[in-house]
């Protein structure tokens, strides 16, 4: 007896509406297990950060001048740092850290990027050859040296880091989107949509920005996970969002460095949960890129 | 070719200036003046108007924002860079002798991580599917995730639990003393090494699996040959293109890695002249160091798109 | 098949790579960090004589919080010295040096990484007293003083015999004219330290060896001013025609008259000094060189430093040996090493922006002041290794007694009281609705460090507060133009004189954090300026720290050690009092190494 067959017969009944989508998943997850593996690490810590406040039992930011650089144990589940301040907590409110400032930043810099990469790519001719020159001097540097720049310019904030990491990825997205939006324009069809008068916003919306999506998305998860480790770089280097803000690369720095001989958890710990977020987009992208790419498949 | 060769290097120019104009605006918009550093010292020194105006003049700070740029500009041509603000030494001093650290880290790091990288993508790409390859791509993703920072780290932590050793940090020059020089270095190219060969190793496997999916390797095997003659004589080396045409973004990976890598193994290279830099606002090293930094991306690019040009006459796009 | 030829192609590869790795561990893995071999002539290793020990400090338990303020004089007294050894002559001291010196010229650097040098290589008109660093001075170039009864000249006799490192004799024109360029620097030099000498009003050399300072009002501090590295010595024959010297490091232009003399310097690398054959202190120095190893990085410094490959850790911020690296001292290199505990005169605070209405209100401040957790800090921050105090140096003649210090409001463990009371004040003085305040601070580690913990208690209270890392630049900036809400700020005196604090509190400087313009401080600090009688001075500081504490203008946090540590076969050092003045004043001429 075939448990597909099972599966395929709950899906087509009645409360199909809802298994269907589910069999639909877990048909996916099967085939790339990678890519599941990445979802679920995503979705944990989705979970964590939603749920901090109830998972974390104290406050990330309270110190605890009594218990500095407790090792892990009953009391402090992963240890606490140099100014008594639970570990735990302050990784599960770091999740939340993470993954604001990576979603928001490369959301944000999608928009900007993804609009200038429409227009350029789509209207083609002069405008594009600047644009494109200009694109090539921002995506000559170093990423994180960039970031740097831009973050001594404004200042340390959580909003900065989002804005700076946006900057950076503007380039990248708009490369990504001109190029589909290059080839759609060159399409007969929007040639001929063209012909009989189609506006622009027209053209640009319908037909150009569907074809652009798949690309994106691929594009997109490995930017959330590079957003991510530029954050946690910056704070590294004392550039990212102020204390006490639990981000895990300042963890990093601050306790990681200093303690590293007589602490060594506050280095092992935050280390393992940026790690593993990064780890989970980037499988997550690799996957959607096996699915969305014909040519791979 | 000639004409290719000059359209290029023409586009080549505005792209610097357009580097270096949003360098200088970037630095310049920010509050805060370099002379109170020098005379405040981080609040062991009596600040008086008396003495920030001898500093200031001292240093040319007074002059109109357009005028400086357009001095440093003039400079730049000239190869002059300036001065550093903190300590006085010409620029292209300063960038002269933290060059060889940084580019002897950056190179160890490629070579160390090219041995491995391309022969697992390779493997990877040929065991498509199999465990081997999940093993690979998994341990590669690792390897990308974990922050070079971390993976540093962890070396240190590891280095002296297990062997109750601190590695030797800092740097010393190849020339005098290779060994010492490589026992330094060796740790920050491992640390970096770690994310770049796996950022290495995934490209190497998608470019061999494009490869081999093509009809002249389906030719190959139908005629019988050995799998080593298809891959290495024929796949490989077409392969391989692609991983050089993204030369300017590993070059571009690597500096930046080596920028955080310098700073925690304290290794005095051009990254930690920057972050230096940056801290003490010290715009003629800041400045001077990131459109270094942007011109060898720059440059690597050019190579490559003439090296392309010069293969295949196709190319002659702009 | 297929199969193993492409196992075979990996497999060629990895010996490569392995090999490479193992070539460049392998003669590492195999050296053990040296241990220093047991000094001889002492049984039981003790510390060098005269040096003071602090008794080591329980493993990092975190709840011993003292109940009363610690008294920044190490606790024990000096283990009894072993019957005097003679100094060992040769061998060259390792000291860690932080970053390079951006110069050679003493009166144009503020940097405290050019004091370890020049301090070698150079001499000033007088030095701190050993043991006595804080108050005395004895001479160095000089072989005597004297004050006229006004208070308003001072004569200066310098030894005899004194040469400079390239032969040529030293006169009273050389301090003479280091010391005017210093004070009244023209448009070529610049002077970050003019301040000093804004009482001088004449500098002459009367004979080759007599020099005469006429100052406009009574003079309080100068002797502390010339007894310090910062106003060392140059030669005039050789600085007045070396041009544009602020960032100069060339060895020609380095000539001192001190111990030792510029070697060799690889930026970046190493500094090598050597000694001074004609050095004019008779049988000194007892070592052949001194090097200091360039290490940017405190971690790794340390690391050098307990492998062996230095024997004196550095001096400035980001060198002091850290609670951390203390408690791997304590628990790895008991008896081999000892840490000083020097007081540092630095204190970190908070201070409110007294135009913000808030922190205008004594209510509110007292509040904070007795919300704050001082020993907690101490504890955590500085792992012990400091002193909670009032507005100057704890203990020192400036500040109000230690035991009226404890007394103060707000200094008492446990500290439940303490905040419930605060609560009370906030409540009472109408703040209570969601008040905010940024605290700026450098975006230095320790100013951070403090102001995040900052952040916390004022949470504690009820007052929301976010911390802004301001660069060092931006931030002196903000403060001079008074656009912080509050700030958390470290800072002190080099001179171990009130003359220093006056920029804090006196109306219009740049530095005055609480924007304040107070008749009591201003008249205050003019006579302290100007007051010649020590003890006079003193009784005047006292009633300033305590106007300041009872009316909780602004809340010490701690005040810092800077520890050094060094190796046990190096003796003849510190030959101090456990202050940080006789550290960077240190010429190391009369080091030595016991192995």
């Amino acid at each position: 007896m075939n448990t597909n067959a099972a599966v395929d017969r709950a899906a087509l009944s009645p409360s199909g509406a809802v298994m269907r989508p589910l069999v639909g998943l877990l048909h996916m997850a099967r085939r790339k297990p990678l890519g599941a593996a990445g979802g679920l690490v995503i979705g944990l810590m989705v979970i964590a950060a939603i749920a901090a406040p109830l998972l974390a039992q104290r406050d990330p930011y309270f110190m605890d001048h009594s218990h500095p650089l407790q090792p892990p144990g009953l009391q402090f589940l992963l240890g606490t740092d140099n100014f008594g301040r639970d570990m735990f907590s302050r990784i599960l409110y770091g999740a939340r850290v993470s993954l604001f400032v990576g979603l928001l930043s490369v959301a944000v810099g999608s928009s900007a990027g993804g609009a200038i990469g429409l227009f350029s790519g789509h209207l083609g001719g002069r405008l594009d050859i600047v644009v494109q020159r200009f694109l090539d001097a921002m995506m000559s540097f170093p990423t994180i040296v960039l970031a740097l720049a831009i973050m001594v310019g404004l200042g340390s904030s959580v909003t900065n880091v989002i804005i700076a990491i946006a900057i950076v990825e503007i380039p990248r997205v708009a490369r990504i989107v001109r190029a589909s939006a290059l080839s759609v324009s060159r399409t007969e069809y929007v040639e001929a949509a063209r012909a009989i008068g189609a506006p622009l916003s027209r053209l640009v919306l319908v037909h150009t920005l569907p074809n652009c999506v798949a690309p994106y998305l691929v594009y997109a998860s490995a930017a959330v996970a590079h957003a991510m480790l530029i954050e946690a770089t910056l704070g590294f280097l004392g550039l990212g969002s102020p204390p006490p803000t639990p981000s895990w690369g300042a963890m990093l720095a601050g306790a990681g460095g200093e303690f590293v001989e007589v602490a060594p958890w506050l280095a092992i710990f935050p280390g393992i949960a940026l790690s593993l977020a990064i780890f989970g987009f980037n499988l997550l992208g690799d996957a959607l890129r096996d699915i969305l790419d014909p040519r791979l498949r | 070719m000639y004409r290719y060769i000059v359209r290029r290097l023409i586009a080549y120019v505005p792209v610097l200036i357009g580097v270096s104009l949003l360098i200088f605006v970037v630095l310049r918009v920010l509050p805060g003046d370099v002379a109170m550093v020098i005379v405040g010292q981080g609040g062991e020194g009596t600040i008086t108007e008396n003495a920030l105006e001898s500093v200031r003049a001292q240093l040319g700070l007074n002059k109109p924002l357009p005028l400086q740029y357009l001095e440093w500009l003039g400079r730049f041509v000239t190869l002059d860079l300036g001065r550093s603000l903190h300590n006085g030494e010409p620029v292209t001093a300063l960038i002269g002798r933290s060059m060889p650290a940084t580019m002897e880290l950056t190179l160890l790091t490629a070579v160390m991580s090219l041995l491995i990288a391309v022969p697992l993508g390779v493997v990877s790409a040929i065991r498509q599917e199999t465990w081997l390859d999940y093993t690979l791509r998994v341990i590669s993703i690792a390897g990308i995730a974990a922050p070079n920072f971390w993976v540093g780290l962890l070396l240190i932590l590891g280095l002296l639990f297990v062997f109750h050793w601190f590695p030797p940090l800092g740097y010393s020059s190849f020339v005098e003393d290779p060994a010492s020089n490589l026992q330094k270095l060796v740790w920050p190219a491992l640390a970096m090494g770690a994310s770049f060969a796996a950022f290495l190793s995934r490209m190497t496997r998608s470019c061999v699996l494009e490869v081999l999916s093509q009809d002249y390797i389906r030719t190959a095997w139908s005629k019988g040959l050995r799998e080593r003659q298809v891959v290495f004589h024929h796949a490989l080396k077409n392969a391989l293109l692609p991983v050089v045409t993204l030369l300017g973004v590993q070059v571009a990976l690597l500096l930046g890695g080596a920028v955080v890598m310098e700073k925690m193994f304290a290794i005095p290279g051009l990254g930690l002249a920057l972050v230096d830099g940056i801290h003490h606002r010290d715009y003629p090293v800041v400045q001077g160091i990131i459109v270094l930094f942007s011109m060898i991306v720059l440059t690597v690019n050019l190579l490559v798109d003439l090296t392309y040009a010069w293969l295949d006459p196709r190319i002659r796009y702009l | 098949m297929r199969k193993q030829t492409s196992v075979q192609a990996f497999l060629r590869t990895a010996p490569l790579v392995t090999a490479l790795i193992l070539a460049s561990c392998a003669p590492a893995a195999s050296q053990p960090p040296p241990a220093p071999a047991a000094p001889v002539a002492s049984p039981t290793s003790s510390p060098p004589p005269g040096a003071t020990v602090v008794a080591p400090a329980p493993t990092p338990s975190p709840a011993v919080r003292p109940a009363t303020p610690a008294a920044p004089a190490p606790a024990t007294t000096p283990r009894p010295a072993v019957a005097a050894e003679t100094p060992r002559r040769g061998g060259v001291l390792r000291v860690l040096q932080r970053a390079d010196p951006p110069g050679f010229d003493p009166r144009q650097q503020i940097n405290v990484d050019v004091w370890g040098v020049i301090s070698a290589t150079n001499n000033a008109v007088l030095q701190p007293e050993p043991g006595n660093a804080t108050k005395g001075v004895v001479g160095d170039l000089a072989q005597g003083w004297e004050y006229s009864a006004d208070g308003k000249k001072l004569t200066i006799r310098f030894k005899n015999g004194i040469k400079w490192q390239d032969g040529t004799p030293f006169t009273a024109e050389d301090a003479r004219y280091s010391l005017w360029t210093q004070g009244y620097p023209g448009k070529d030099l610049r002077s970050p330290r003019a301040a000093f000498f804004e009482n001088v009003r004449d500098i002459k050399a009367i004979d080759p060896l007599t020099m005469e300072i006429s100052f406009k009002n009574p003079d309080p501090v100068f002797l502390k001013v010339l007894a310090d590295v910062r106003q060392s010595i140059v030669p005039k024959h050789i600085v007045e025609k070396a041009g544009d010297l602020a960032f100069n490091r060339e060895s020609r232009y380095l000539v001192g008259t001190g111990p030792f003399r510029l070697d060799d310097y690889k930026p970046g690398v190493v500094l090598k000094l050597k000694r001074n054959d004609s050095y004019f202190k008779q049988g000194l120095p007892y070592l052949d060189g001194l090097e200091y190893l360039v290490v940017r990085d405190a971690a790794t410094g340390f690391a050098a430093f307990r492998a062996g490959r230095a024997d004196i850790t550095g001096v400035g911020t980001g060198t002091f040996i850290t609670p951390a690296q203390k408690s791997v001292i304590e628990r790895d290199l008991k008896d081999k090493v000892t840490v000083y505990n020097l007081a540092a005169d630095i204190f970190c605070a908070f201070w409110g922006n007294t135009a913000v209405p808030a922190w205008a209100d004594k209510k509110v401040r007292e509040a904070v002041f007795l919300s704050v957790d001082r020993q907690a800090a101490l504890q955590n921050i500085e792992g012990g290794l400091g002193a909670v105090g009032s507005a100057f140096p704890p203990g020192g003649p400036w500040a109000m007694p230690l035991q009226e210090v404890s007394a103060l409001p707000g200094y008492r463990q446990p500290k439940d009281q303490d905040i419930a009371q605060a609560k009370k004040l906030i409540a009472e003085s109408g703040q209570s609705s969601g008040f905010q305040t940024e605290i700026y601070a450098r975006s230095q580690a320790g100013d951070l460090k403090y102001a995040e913990f900052m952040s916390n208690e004022l949470g504690k209270i009820g007052i929301k507060a976010t911390v802004r890392p301001t660069q060092l630049a931006a931030f002196d900036d903000a403060i001079a133009r008074k656009t912080h809400s509050s700030a958390v700020a470290c800072g002190g005196t080099s001179l171990n004189d009130p003359v220093d604090y006056t920029r804090y509190f006196v109306s219009g400087s740049a530095q005055n954090y609480l924007n304040i313009s107070d008749k009591f401080l201003d008249d205050s600090f003019g006579q302290i300026n100007s007051t010649v009688d020590q003890s006079k001075r003193a009784a005047l500081t006292q009633d300033v720290d305590r106007y300041l504490m009872k009316n909780f203008m602004f809340v010490p946090i701690a005040w810092q050690f800077a520890p050094r540590a060094s190796w046990n076969y190096v003796r003849g050092w510190p030959p101090g009092d456990g202050h940080y003045i006789q550290s960077i004043n240190n010429r190391y001429e009369t080091a030595w190494l016991a192995r």
